[in-house]
């Protein structure tokens, strides 16, 4: 059942709509990324951070897409566009770590946590830690599922995840 | 543009339905005609909002009227550009018509909201359009963006980065405070050049984006992508400035966005650059701020700020430090044993087993280790993926996971005093003194930006950034002489230890008196360069040393150009009551 329509409806690509445009994982998605991923490709160069330049593909004006990439599958609890979690999953496991921060909190928005149920998130999810991240090289649908996971074993954070 | 009634009576015979629609195309003409008259009686065209709205203003050089916007795809009317009354008209006209389309297929409606918004209200206009059905790609794009209220978001210069050096500054949409927020997924508006793709074989990069070789764009992106680029990849420290804008004020700006969503700006890196284009949004948002007209020559970020604080629109502000400073402030927290174990630790995570180690309190084991963890993860910053720097990195999370109940309270460092109660941009200095028996007072002016000896509040310690620096003497036998004149000086000295060994640099150019022996007042054309080292050994204490090469110009001497190599060795000493420099320099012909 998918989830995703909010994702789909943010996407203005042209890639078509279906079921799995790209494979999750695909080279220009992030579900295949690691944690501590390399930051290379990014391509801040000294003289273009002068003119704080942004060259091409990195945001198209002002509309958003998601590169083609399959959102669905694995958003199968909360609306929004899990895809850019992808993107700042270090701070992720950083905050599970720990149990608090603020890319936790992003997170549980993302999911849709309701505000009092997020103390229970985030000590949940920090319990779980080598659940959700068993190794170095965990992929971000992998931690994504496995919070899933982790989630439907506690009563009140179950209701989230479908 | 009018809808001719002639047409509809020679088809009346055969279609009479038409009748109806002809009828009401001749009271259409009425109404435009009235709605036209209102809005001249108005004197709409002139009004600050829609000036804002559209980015005009009367060019420096010829007076005359026109838009900053360099897109002819933005303007209704074909002269839209250089006529704000022409763009009035052209824009109630399409108004009045709904079902106008513009070139590119969108209804003019869905596009041009924040006009019609305003219009609206004017002009008492009254024209249904059903936007939540026949605005698809809007709706979207605004429920996303779901706007609440605005946050300033300055980046700072970091010392050894010439091209952050004047800062930069974007702005944050925030949710309606009802709302959970969640600032890093909140979206940035960010305006800045679109050097393309090939960049890197661009050698005229830095002079395009000072004349104005690449247009400019704004960009939305989430805010969690600019944290990384600013706070972790460029090391630059980011103040956040929560403004008091409404949020209708808030929707307006975001409408206008829409606006110009797409549509070319010049960028010009001294003047109409990034700060100054945000002045004109919060212009848009609240028209009696002007704060765009005070910036009629450069903007300067860091101005900028300032004059968003002094106009009263700030509510908080808040520290987001760089990787680099957050890091050091987690390293004054430990002792230099505990600093020796972070380093250990970074490169050997076996030492998480060591007795030396677990013999430690739990939460000085915790501070250890999470210093270890940021440091190592600074370590990557602008590097492929290490498989062994991040298993490193996973076992000292585990760690950290497994310490987390043990961690005490944890220490706030206080935030550094932000960058809008720094000193202002410009600066007059004075000297007196004597050249072979002839008295003179000095005069300089510096229009930018920041020295070594300047008040530190708000800046780097080690940093000097200036441009234009020029110096004027006037000496007893009342002739006046220019005695120095920088092009540009830039210093970067950057305490280097064994966490963060940096280097440390200068380079400068310009004109400058020479010391000579004879009488005649000697200038000569100079370029300067240096590389070294500084050192932080004691608190406020900056030591560092340079080697340089210089060359100089000046035609009366023997061979015209002299090359220059030399040693610099000097000290930073930071006091409240401002700092002291001791410097000495030694140079060899060559």
């Amino acid at each position: 059942m998918k989830k995703t329509i909010l994702a789909a409806a943010l996407s203005l690509s042209l890639a078509p709509l279906t079921a799995f445009a790209v494979a999750p994982g695909g080279s220009s998605c992030g579900w295949g990324n690691m944690l501590f991923d390399g930051q290379k490709g990014l391509g801040i160069h000294l003289i273009a951070s002068l003119v704080n330049g942004t060259s091409g593909n990195a945001s198209f004006g002002m509309t958003f897409g998601t590169n083609g990439c399959s959102t669905d599958g694995v958003l199968t609890y909360g609306g929004e566009n899990l895809l850019q979690t992808s993107e700042f999953m270090d701070d992720i496991a950083h905050d599970i770590a720990l149990g608090e921060g603020e890319a936790l909190d992003a997170l549980a928005l993302l999911v849709g946590i309701a505000p009092e149920d997020r103390a229970t998130f985030a000590q949940v999810t920090h319990e779980n830690f080598q659940t959700i991240f068993p190794s170095a090289e965990t992929k971000a649908e992998d931690v994504l599922k496995a919070i899933g996971e982790v989630m439907k074993t506690n009563e009140k954070l179950a209701k989230y995840v479908s | 543009m009018f809808r001719l009634p002639l047409p509809c009576f020679s088809l009346f015979v055969l279609l009479l339905p038409l009748v109806f629609l002809c009828a009401a195309s001749a009271s259409d003409l009425q109404l435009q005609e009235s709605t036209l008259n209102t809005a001249r009686k108005l004197n709409l065209s002139n009004q600050d909002q829609w000036l804002y709205l559209n980015h005009y203003r009367n060019k420096p050089t010829t007076g005359k009227q026109e838009s900053y916007i360099d897109d002819p795809e933005f303007f209704i009317s074909p002269e839209g550009k250089y006529s704000s009354d022409k763009e009035l008209s052209a824009t109630i006209n399409v108004f009045l018509n709904p079902e106008s389309k513009n070139p590119k297929g969108e209804y003019y409606r869905c596009r041009y909201q924040a006009r019609y918004q305003w219009l609206k209200q004017k002009l008492n206009l009254d024209i249904p359009f059903d936007i939540e059905t026949r605005c698809a790609l809007f709706n979207q794009w605004y429920s996303a963006i779901n706007p609440g209220s605005v946050t300033l978001i300055y980046p700072t210069s970091y010392i050894n980065s010439p091209s952050s050096m004047f800062g930069h500054t974007l702005l944050r949409i925030d949710p309606p405070s009802s709302q959970q927020q969640a600032d890093l997924i909140s979206w940035a508006i960010n305006f800045g050049a679109d050097v393309g793709a090939n960049s890197e074989q661009d050698l005229f990069y830095a002079y395009k984006g000072l004349a104005g070789g690449y247009p400019g764009q704004f960009v939305i992106m989430p805010y969690h992508k600019k944290v990384k680029e600013y706070s972790k990849i460029e090391n630059r420290d980011i103040w956040e400035y929560r403004l008091n804008l409404s949020q209708k004020e808030t929707e307006f700006m975001v409408l206008h966005l829409w606006e110009i969503n797409n549509s070319n700006f010049d960028y010009y890196y001294l003047d109409e650059n990034c700060s100054f284009r945000l002045m004109e949004l919060l212009d848009v948002a609240r028209p009696s701020l002007h704060v765009s007209r005070a910036f009629p020559i450069i903007a300067i970020p860091n101005d900028t700020v300032r004059i968003v604080v002094e106009s009263k629109l700030v509510k908080s502000k808040k520290y987001r430090p760089s990787s680099v400073n957050a890091i050091k402030k987690k390293l004054e927290q430990l002792e230099n044993n505990e600093k020796r174990l972070t380093l250990q630790l970074t490169k050997d995570t076996s030492l998480l087993e060591d007795d030396n180690f677990k013999v430690l309190p739990a939460d000085r084991q915790h501070l250890i280790i999470e210093a270890a963890y940021q440091h190592l993860r600074y370590q990557q910053l602008g590097k492929d993926r290490d498989r062994n720097s991040a298993q490193r990195s996973w076992k000292l999370l585990s760690a950290l996971n497994k310490s987390g109940n043990d961690r005490g309270t944890p220490i706030t460092p206080k935030p550094p005093v932000s960058p809008d109660l720094g000193h202002r941009s410009s600066a007059f200095s004075f000297s007196l003194g004597q050249v072979h028996e002839n008295n003179f007072i000095g005069l300089k002016f510096r229009p930018a930006y920041h020295g070594l000896t300047d008040s530190q509040k708000g800046f780097l310690h080690g940093a000097e950034i200036n441009f234009f620096d020029i110096g004027v003497r006037f000496f007893d036998d009342e002739k006046v002489k220019i005695d120095q004149f920088d092009l540009f000086k830039i210093i970067s000295l950057s305490p280097r230890n064994q966490f963060f060994p940096e280097w440390s640099w200068k380079v400068s150019a310009g004109l400058e008196h020479v010391a000579a022996n004879t009488s005649a007042f000697e200038r000569e054309i100079f370029i300067d360069a240096g590389g070294g080292a500084a050192v932080e050994l004691i608190d406020n204490h900056l030591s560092y040393g340079l080697f340089t090469a210089r060359a100089e110009y000046n035609s009366d001497y023997s061979e015209n150009i002299d090359i220059l190599m030399g040693v610099e060795i000097g000290h930073l000493w930071y006091q409240r009551v401002g700092v002291f420099q001791l410097e000495l320099r030694s140079q060899y012909m060559s």
